[in-house]
């Protein structure tokens, strides 16, 4: 199966549930007389049909192998677990710490030796970042448990 | 003409208030500086000021918007010259030559060229949109819910068209931005749609977490696999340029600015089929085309022009029709929405002092970006010399930032990691990206559009189709699908599509 075929049929189930919630929906306006749900059945009808497209039309690769799925995906997918674990942290320990430990930690991944330097580029930034879209541009990051006054 | 004279005046009083002014200055350094950076593009730089122009007069933040759009271009070029790198997709063509300049020793003439050119390729035409802008404005005056319906419909189609080799892919990516968009409450009967009780969805996805998702995060996905590679930088001499080079390049500037002014204005044609286009013609024109693609200068001045000429073109259909050519101006317009102003032939009517006071800021922007540029160059270079191990975290904690400060809200935080793996899943499946923010910005005024059509028609759906202006719209949007399929069987071997931020 390729990978098309499989995104096609992802794609379809996903237009046949985003139809199937829609007929649900239920509006009362009287000069409505389309109503709320017509426009997404039409959306999602053309995207199922699509779907149905691109199964038929798509081919098998030529060449199938290749770099395994870790080696290819493996770095991506840890970013993505960090960034989970980053944004979960940031409102309950702060925007200061976590983001410190989040770059410190991405320094050390992405290549850097020495973890001094890790670490002071990361306070540095952190602090740099804060200063100016908490302090300078009131963005009002969260304070966390190390709570500035303002 | 005494009408343009009294607005543009209008225009210059808006544009050079102080504030304005600071903001067109900030906007440009920053653009720039978006546009040096690796990461994040034109797209997601423009969205993540979003929170930022929240609270100013939507004749600031457009100023300081468009500032940023024009940076953004600058500061791509000169990645591409120096660096190899295009900083997005219409500075492609600029690296044919520019890298080859730079690698001559001539990196200085050819930024120097690309912002000369820029800049007359900006003013020129700057001075056209005025003149197109008011009349297809008061044209589209006329048009009911139909007939803009029946616009965006052409918007889109002719958007998947260009955006990719696969027009199913663009098509559904296309369809995936209007699904976005009906998540949140119904405009019409209050009734929420697909929020799943989650009560941050109540007023949708916001533009900022798609964009930047989308866009910014999904790219980062992309190079965390690559980092580490070797990167060459060149020396970089003064920035100068003789006046044989600027004789050479004039014409190639001129054509450029003509040829991408006329492809910005269509729907969904954007600066980088311009880029692309301008530099095939001066090849053609060339009396030894073989000078190409081994430093001939024509060969940056006229993409570069050809790429801002388009960026002004771009303007029109998004501020007359309410319409944008490219996902840049659509997340513009996004953030025009997010003021409450919306963009369309009323605009000019309604908030003339927005409209005339963004095409003044426009020559400013333009002044601001030559002076600050070829100074600063140096300092972008060390900003692009960085290593990537510092970079790549600090764009994602600047992404952070700007997702949160949206809605402060950790759901929206959780939207942009999801659409950032879907971002990555479809840069690597060839879906491009840039039909979905279309999509996404264009489809709660779509369906609004099409039900009050009905309703004026009485549930006839025949309307849309009766209706002389609507039907010839329509028929132009059918025809914008078809087109590849008539051109590759024209010509037997289809071309590879060059464009990826239609």
């Amino acid at each position: 199966m390729t990978a098309d075929r499989l995104a096609a049929i992802v794609i379809f189930v996903v237009a046949v549930l985003y139809i199937r919630e829609s007929s649900s929906f239920r509006g009362v306006t009287v000069a409505d007389v389309v109503g709320p749900s017509a426009y997404p059945m039409l959306i999602g009808g053309l995207m199922a049909a699509l779907a149905v497209v691109q199964f038929i039309r798509s081919r098998p690769p030529a060449s199938a192998a290749g770099p395994s799925f870790w080696t290819r995906h493996g770095r991506a997918l840890l970013l993505i677990g960090a960034l989970i674990a980053y944004t979960r942290l940031l409102e309950p320990i702060g925007f200061l710490i976590s983001t410190f430990v989040y770059l410190s930690l991405s320094h050390v991944w992405l290549g850097e030796r020495s973890w001094l330097r890790a670490v002071g580029i990361a306070l540095g930034v952190t602090l740099g970042l804060w200063f100016l879209f908490d302090r300078t541009l009131d963005l009002r990051l969260p304070a966390g448990i190390f709570g500035f006054p303002r | 003409m005494n009408e343009i004279l009294a607005n543009l005046f209008l225009g210059f009083g808006v544009a050079l208030q102080p504030l304005n002014l600071l903001l067109a200055f900030v906007g440009a350094f920053v653009g720039t500086l978006i546009g040096v950076l690796p990461g994040i593009g034109p797209v997601s730089g423009v969205a993540l000021l979003i929170p930022l122009i929240i609270g100013l007069h939507p004749a600031s933040a457009l100023i300081m918007l468009t500032a940023v759009y024009y940076g953004t271009m600058y500061g791509g070029s000169t990645t591409s010259i120096l660096v190899n790198v295009p900083g997005e997709a219409s500075s492609v063509a600029t690296t044919f030559d520019g890298y080859q300049m730079a690698l001559q020793g001539r990196a200085g003439a050819a930024l120097a060229i690309s912002a000369i050119g820029s800049f007359i390729a900006g003013t020129i035409s700057i001075v056209a949109l005025m003149f197109f802008a008011l009349p297809l404005a008061r044209y589209a005056l006329a048009f009911g819910p139909a007939e803009n319906f029946a616009l965006m419909v052409l918007g889109l189609s002719s958007v998947s068209t260009l955006a990719g080799e696969h027009l199913v892919k663009a098509l559904l990516s296309t369809l995936f931005g209007l699904m976005l968009a009906t998540v949140g409450t119904d405009l019409v009967t209050g009734i929420t749609r697909y929020t799943f009780g989650v009560p941050q969805l109540l007023d949708g996805i916001d533009l900022v977490t798609v964009a930047v998702g989308l866009f910014a995060i999904s790219e980062v996905l992309l190079v965390v696999n690559a980092i580490g590679g070797p990167r060459r930088f060149l020396a970089l001499q003064r920035v100068w340029l003789s006046l044989r080079d600027f004789a050479e390049s004039f014409w190639a500037i001129i054509r450029g600015t003509v040829l991408g002014f006329y492809i910005g204005i269509l729907p969904a044609a954007g600066a980088t089929i311009a880029s692309f286009l301008s530099y095939g013609l001066e090849k053609r024109l060339a009396r030894d085309p073989s000078t190409f693609g081994k430093g001939d200068i024509r060969g940056v001045a006229a993409p570069e022009s050809a790429n801002n000429a388009a960026a002004v073109g771009n303007m029109i259909p998004m501020l007359t029709l309410g319409i944008p050519g490219s996902s840049t101006t659509a997340v513009m317009m996004g953030a025009l929405l997010i003021l409450n102003v919306l963009p369309g032939p009323l605009l000019f009517t309604k908030h003339p002092d927005v409209v005339w006071g963004l095409i003044a800021s426009m020559y400013v922007s333009n002044a601001v970006l030559l002076v600050l540029n070829l100074p600063l160059v140096g300092l972008f270079v060390q900003i692009l010399k960085t290593p990537e191990r510092y970079l790549y975290p600090l764009i994602v904690s600047v992404c952070v930032i700007g997702v949160y400060a949206v809605g402060r809200s950790e759901v929206d935080l959780t939207i942009m990691i999801l659409l950032g793996a879907l971002g990555y899943y479809m840069r690597q499946n060839d879906y491009p990206l840039g039909p979905a923010i279309l999509g996404l910005v264009l489809g709660d005024r779509m369906e609004q559009t099409m039900r009050q059509a009905l309703i004026i028609s009485n549930g006839d759906p025949t309307t849309f189709v009766t209706r002389p202006i609507s039907a010839v719209i329509l028929v132009l949007a059918a025809l914008s699908l078809a087109a590849p399929y008539i051109i590759s069987r024209v010509r037997r071997k289809p071309q590879r599509a060059l464009v990826e931020d239609v």
